[in-house]
């Protein structure tokens, strides 16, 4: 046995040390890594890193929001769509008092986080004291796969707290055709 | 004067400030809708695997409503729940461990006690403690199992549970745990593959040969029917995505079986587990590399030679191609062509000469920046140079290129905020200025000064009034007024008639003047009586005009006092700002730090790699100039021997 035949036999003793536990979608072997535990030590740091900058941003998420938009002036909208049986949403344009505050696409992502519970933020912009006017278009697929445009609107006086509107998007089954409103919250 | 109050702020004086701010504004319960609207805008980011995002979200609504989490209604997933699958999904495996045992250690629910074990055992696999994660998962009964987990978290358990047993197995050599799992398994799970395969390698490594053919040989054979395809794929549970990761494993399973036959002897069959892997494989090199040898080892070096030719045209650079070179001059040698296997030999050696020239440049010239672009640059595996590929796609390499792409993020991110902070300052500086303007106009205004004379003029309208209940005369209106001036001045001049006849010693003017003036003075007189009543109206409604001027003067005098004796409203954004600025420099100097220890990790890891690679290349080398030599060597003797039986005959 010579020299290449020791290599041959090396090459099969890799191959099975290669493919002990390895996942198949790992495109290199690693047999030569260094056994050290750095990555381990720096993935530590970096968790510590990442919380602290969640809580980072959580604190300039709240100062932004003191400072743009303080509770005298302050008017959110949220966006929900229950069931989604009768209507798939691909737009929503949002008016107050006439002028466009938000158009917003939506993806699949999205649509199917709706669906499952989630709501989104849409608008969050300030106004004065006084009565406002919502409106709100929505654009998608309705009843038999049809393209679908309905509008929404609401009026609402805004007052010293901040004001939570809500647009919901449910489905009506007696009427077999989705439902459009704008709630006070 | 901005500058000097931000000098006055000193760094704990307004982390003071800014913690009492904090506690006093979390100090207030929340609202129920608040809360579950806060709560459903983290679901609606969670959902999109915005982890991120959905953590901010987490620590902006547990900082407003503290403690309040379990008020949330019709929650789905219990909120400590998903704060952990969110903590463990971002990465942060150390605090999702804690939330996972903080929910353990108060939850009495089965379900989310189920739900609670399964995520902490995910989190101490990741972490590689392979022992509690074994612990953690044995909490679980395949009841609750059955009851609470969806079927793709039951087939993880399952997986996670075998996989532990199986690496138990492998270090105490004993019996492997073998459970009931293929019944358990969804029918279309990939991990159902992954078990399969673990558990085929874990018999080769018993040396129950037969058995991990077996097993070995089932690994992807669920894959989709022709009909399946022809479907679209909806009668398959499998989809597209797993699809990619099911022929990975097959290949990977054939390429197992292949070197195990040949390990057996084989070749045969282990040109046959060859054949089934395929050519834009991970494993394709390997695959080739092994296919050669078991053709060599039939005997039918010809093929062997064009398998490993085929290996040595290809465009990589890795083990198997080099190794090739020194197969083929083996194949050559048996196959009795000595001076072809010198010849492969040779060619060998100038491929593993120029790798390392190659190789030991990359050495010497490797700097920071290369890696700092690659970190930035998603698609970095798809342009790697050959001779590297091998030491880039190692997994080792991996994990510190994430990581440091990770850092990168984080910086930029940072390096955002504090375009962000500056944002602030000047907007509060613009705020500030324009208050001081407006300031400054009110008091232009001369709103005090005004309200004074309001009263001034009140009074004497409320005076004349009085007045002119005895004399009406008094509230006379402009031509009234103008007409007694007319009067008064004929009387005046009728006096001075009179005072020079005297002087003259002239003869006195006609009383009939006199009459008349005092007869034109009773008819004014006499037109005020009449007029009284209507410019007494007039007089008062003039009054209440005065009287509401004053009413919002006084109101706007109170406005502009408050205005005036109001706090710098300024001074605690102020404060928030800098502490954030703090916060903000501090995690600047740590995640440079961490950037600076990464680098020079991965220079250090990189080069240990290169030099192995070197290293193996000069292995390659000596073992190439070693044969070179003996079959030279073998042909001299072979030549000295002819020439020795040509001289005896």
């Amino acid at each position: 046995m010579n020299l290449l035949q020791i290599s041959k036999m090396l090459a099969i003793t890799l191959m099975l040390m290669l493919t002990h536990h390895v996942a198949a979608q790992d495109a290199a072997s690693d047999n030569n890594a260094p056994v050290d535990s750095e990555p381990q030590d720096i993935g530590k740091q970096l968790q510590q890193l990442k919380r602290d900058v969640i809580a980072l941003n959580r604190d300039l998420f709240v100062l932004e929001e003191d400072l743009l938009f303080p509770s005298s002036t302050q008017v959110v909208v949220y966006l929900s769509m229950d069931v989604g049986a009768y209507f798939t949403l691909d737009a929503v344009e949002l008016k107050i008092d006439d002028k466009v505050v938000s158009e917003y696409l939506y993806t699949e992502k999205q649509i199917d986080a709706l669906f499952r519970g989630g709501v989104q933020r849409l608008h969050v912009g300030n106004l004065a004291q006084g009565q406002h006017q919502i409106s709100a278009f929505f654009v998608g697929i309705g009843p038999q796969g049809r393209e679908y445009k309905r509008a929404t609107t609401h009026t609402f006086n805004k007052e010293e707290d901040a004001t939570t509107l809500e647009l919901q998007i449910t489905d009506s089954t007696e009427k077999q055709q989705p439902e459009f409103s704008v709630v006070e919250l | 004067m901005i500058a000097s109050i931000r000098s006055l702020l000193t760094p704990s004086l307004v982390l003071g400030m800014w913690l009492t701010v904090q506690t006093a504004v979390a100090a207030q319960p929340c609202e129920s809708n608040e809360l579950n609207k806060a709560y459903q805008t983290i679901l609606y980011a969670y959902f999109q695997q915005d982890y991120y995002q959905a953590l901010t979200q987490f620590e902006v609504l547990e900082q407003a409503c503290p403690n309040q989490l379990e008020q949330i209604s019709n929650p789905g997933v219990a909120p400590l729940l998903l704060k952990g699958g969110i903590s463990l999904a971002y990465g942060l495996h150390d605090r999702a461990e804690t939330i996972f045992n903080q929910l353990l250690a108060s939850a009495e629910d089965r379900k989310i006690r189920a739900q609670a074990w399964l995520l902490l055992a995910k989190t101490l696999f990741e972490n590689q403690q392979s022992a509690q994660s074994a612990q953690a998962l044995a909490q679980i009964s395949y009841a609750d199992a059955d009851d609470y987990f969806s079927q793709a978290d039951k087939d993880e358990w399952i997986y996670l549970r075998f996989q532990l047993a199986n690496q138990d197995d492998t270090k105490n050599s004993t019996s492997m745990a073998n459970d009931d799992w293929q019944e358990a398994l969804s029918s279309g799970s990939i991990y159902r593959h992954y078990i399969l395969y673990n558990q085929g390698l874990a018999q080769l490594n018993r040396g129950q040969f037969e058995l991990a053919v077996a097993t070995l040989k089932q690994v992807g054979k669920d894959q989709p029917t022709l009909v399946d395809d022809w479907l679209g794929g909806w009668l398959s549970p499998l989809q597209l995505a797993d699809q990619q990761e099911l022929d990975a494993l097959a290949d990977r399973a054939s390429l197992t079986l292949g070197y195990a036959y040949l390990k057996k002897q084989n070749a045969a069959q282990a040109i046959k587990a060859f054949n089934q892997v395929r050519l834009d494989s991970f494993d394709t090199d390997s695959a080739l590399l092994g296919y050669g040898w078991a053709a060599a080892q039939n005997l039918d070096y010809q093929v062997a030679l064009s398998v490993w030719q085929k290996l040595q045209n290809a465009p990589r650079s890795n083990e198997y191609v080099l190794e090739s070179y020194l197969a083929s001059a083996y194949a050559y040698e048996q196959a009795f062509a000595p001076t072809q296997a010198i010849e492969k030999l040779q060619n060998g050696l100038r491929r593993y000469q120029q790798e390392e020239q190659l190789i030991s440049e990359q050495l010497a010239n490797i700097q920071d920046d290369f890696f700092i672009d690659l970190a930035g640059n998603s698609d970095w595996s798809e342009s790697i140079p050959e001779f590297l590929t091998d030491i880039m796609l190692s997994k080792h390499f991996r994990i510190q290129l994430n990581q440091l792409t990770e850092s990168l993020a984080i910086s930029a991110q940072l390096g955002g905020w504090q375009a962000q902070l500056d944002t602030f300052n000047l907007m509060l500086d613009e705020r500030q200025a324009v208050a001081i303007e407006r300031a400054q106009k009110l008091k232009n205004d001369q709103t005090l000064g005004r309200l004074d004379a309001l009263k001034k003029q009140r009074l004497s309208i409320v005076n004349q009034l009085e007045q002119a209940k005895g004399n009406p005369a008094l509230l006379n209106d402009e031509p009234s007024i103008g007409w007694q001036q007319r009067l008064d001045k004929a009387q005046q001049r009728l006096q001075q008639i009179q005072q020079k006849q005297q002087l003259l010693n002239q003869k006195a003017i006609k009383p009939s003047y006199a009459k008349r003036l005092k007869r034109l003075q009773g008819i004014l007189l006499w037109q005020a009586n009449e007029a009284y009543a209507s410019r007494a109206w007039q007089a008062k409604k003039q009054l209440k005009e005065i009287d509401t001027l004053i009413a919002k003067a006084t109101e706007q005098q109170v406005t502009l006092v408050n205005h005036l004796n109001q706090p710098p409203k300024f001074q605690a954004q102020r404060q928030r700002i800098v502490a954030l600025q703090q916060q903000l420099n501090t995690k600047m100097a740590r995640v440079q730090n961490l950037q600076a220890t990464q680098l020079a990790q991965l220079k250090q890891a990189f080069k240990q790699r290169l030099k192995q690679q070197i290293a193996q290349l000069q292995n390659y080398q000596l073992q190439g100039q070693l044969a070179i030599v003996r079959l030279n060597d073998k042909a001299f003797r072979k030549a000295q021997a002819d020439q020795q039986q040509g001289g005896v005959q």
